[in-house]
């Protein structure tokens, strides 16, 4: 049987850490995304941008992380309601992302727990590539 | 698409005729099994014993499903040459989970688009995109995308 525990105020949200992100997942998303932007796979595009000599990850793609943290932590990918983020440095090919988060506030609302946390994402680094927040729902 | 570098940066007032409350066309979507597969597998999606997809699929219905391009989207905003497109913010409320293999029709607004003189000097132009996404009626998910024109001299 599993115990659930209900998170509190000033809990920290289980980190998660990507070692590194890899060129070719990025151009997997590329794809599945239909996004064009040669940032993404083209490091002569990369370098004409003046970003540098590695991929750009996408955005909403390290904002998945943040939510493979929440999902790991409630327990399901349905558990994971709300995510708002705001994208504030890019993160490229080879760098590590650190996950993180704080929960700020516990509700009940139609009887589940709904979890409010300030989320984070930031590069190996330490630079902040996404500063947001995330409601997550617990079973009572 | 990119217009000249010579381009007169666009008035706000057209900004906004162009913009403000814009209906998009919207789309219809699969999750393809393949497709999920692949974005777990590049996502590093933690296992998941259910046909939901990863929540972030709300964001590629979102992206996928505003029924015109990014770049049609820039072209609306009359991003010129020296003008560079930031993927400023992103919130999704997920009210159920897409499941992979069904069809979402998505629905698209564009909300109030603002203006600010940045500290250099030049402006950036805040558009927002609300997608509204539907399985069989039933709303699954809201993505506001914001992006941003950064405007260059």
């Amino acid at each position: 049987m599993t115990t659930t525990t209900l998170p509190a105020v000033g809990d920290a949200v289980p980190p998660l850490r990507v070692d590194s992100v890899e060129a070719d997942k990025i151009r997997i998303m590329a794809l599945v995304l239909q996004d064009p932007n040669p940032i993404h796979f083209d490091l002569a595009a990369v370098r004409a941008a003046g970003l540098g000599d590695r991929e750009v990850n996408q955005g909403g793609v390290t904002m998945a992380f943040v939510m493979n943290m929440l999902a790991a932590w409630a327990g399901s990918r349905a558990a994971v309601r709300v995510v708002d983020c705001r994208f504030s440095a890019n993160v490229f090919a080879g760098d590590a992302v650190d996950l993180g988060g704080t929960v700020t506030a516990v509700r009940e609302v139609d009887g589940e727990h709904l979890v409010d946390c300030e989320v984070w994402a930031d590069s190996g680094d330490g630079v902040r590539a996404i500063a947001g927040t995330a409601t997550v729902a617990f079973p009572v | 698409m990119a217009t000249d570098l010579d381009t007169e940066l666009i008035g706000l007032d057209d900004l906004r005729k162009a913009l403000d409350g814009k209906t998009l066309p919207g789309d219809e979507l699969t999750i393809e099994g393949y497709q999920s597969a692949l974005a777990d597998h590049a996502l590093l999606a933690p296992a998941e014993d259910s046909d939901h997809a990863h929540p972030f699929w709300l964001i590629v219905l979102a992206l996928r499903g505003m029924g015109i391009t990014v770049d049609e989207l820039c072209a609306l905003a009359g991003q010129r040459e020296q003008d560079t497109l930031l993927f400023g913010t992103c919130g999704i409320e997920q009210h159920s989970p897409p499941r992979v293999g069904h069809t979402f029709r998505t629905s698209a607004t564009v909300g109030p688009v603002a203006r600010k003189e940045s500290r250099g000097g030049g402006f950036l132009d805040f558009v927002t995109v609300r997608v509204e996404i539907r399985d069989a009626g039933e709303l699954v998910g809201v993505v506001n995308q914001g992006f941003i024109f950064k405007r260059g001299a």
